[in-house]
């Protein structure tokens, strides 16, 4: 069978429900680091196909680096957070904080 | 050939991404985290974006060579409890699925208009265009984010 667009959308499509799965469910602060990754490259993959499909247009590889940008900012300032977190509560699971507050 | 590969990298994908979300221990996770982004890898060149490709292959790289010195650091870090069960947490994994098929159904099954790829342009070919100044642009600021970002993170690490 031929990959087409659609291949790809369906990919991506069930790649961002897992990835807000876990997103959702994450008691470790690693897991949601990992959830909001999958988020932003099942976006990342989706427009990458719809630039390539479409002959190749450049605006798209521009908005991939975009989003690759905005995703390094989020990721960088959750691992800042998630450091600071581990230096007051001395874990990195969030359900045992309300056991320590 | 490259339905082949795309039917190979979306399996590594989702298996790795199930492996995610239905594994407990965090260890796990991350390995199953560096070959999704392998399969992700794979899709991007076949998707015809070289560049993006070459990209997660160094972060992927950047990964391991960080797990591999930072072993110690990284093992005290992850509290791996070895005894502890899955816990299926049915409302979200039901909200999320019914998400999930509407978004595939919807746009899995519209008529899209159907070009192949033009595998003699792509992302490299891509840098020498009325597009090199954005190009330039983005560039010089991702030259200045990263050891910004560098900076504050080792900063927040030193302060308290």
């Amino acid at each position: 069978m031929e990959t087409g667009i659609n291949h790809f959308i369906f990919i991506s499509a069930v790649f961002l429900g897992i990835g807000l799965y876990i997103l959702l469910t994450a008691k470790e602060a690693v897991r949601v680091l990992i959830g909001l990754s999958i988020l932003f490259s099942s976006s990342i993959l989706n427009i990458s196909a719809f630039s390539g499909f479409w002959n190749f247009n450049a605006e798209g590889q521009i908005t991939i680096f975009l989003i690759t940008a905005i995703c390094l900012l989020n990721i960088s300032a959750g691992i800042i957070l998630f450091i600071k977190h581990y230096k007051v509560y001395k874990t990195n699971q969030f359900d045992e904080v309300s056991r320590v507050e | 050939m490259h339905d082949i590969l795309f039917y190979i990298f979306a399996a590594v994908i989702l298996l790795s991404v199930m492996r995610i979300a239905f594994i407990s221990n965090v260890k796990s996770s991350l390995k199953s985290f560096a070959y999704l982004l392998s399969g992700i890898f794979g899709l991007l060149i076949i998707t015809n974006s070289q560049l993006f490709s070459l990209l997660i292959c160094l972060l992927l790289l950047m990964i391991f060579f960080t797990a591999f010195l930072l072993k110690n650091k990284i093992n005290e870090y992850l509290i791996i409890d070895t005894g502890a069960t899955l816990k299926t947490n049915i409302f979200p994994a039901l909200v999320i699925s019914l998400l999930t098929a509407i978004l595939a159904s919807l746009f899995g099954n519209t008529r899209w208009q159907m070009i192949n790829i033009d595998y003699s342009l792509n992302s490299f070919t891509m840098i020498f265009t009325k597009y090199l100044p954005f190009i330039l642009a983005i560039s010089l600021l991702f030259s200045v984010m990263i050891p910004v970002l560098f900076r504050i993170v080792r900063l927040s690490g030193v302060k308290s």
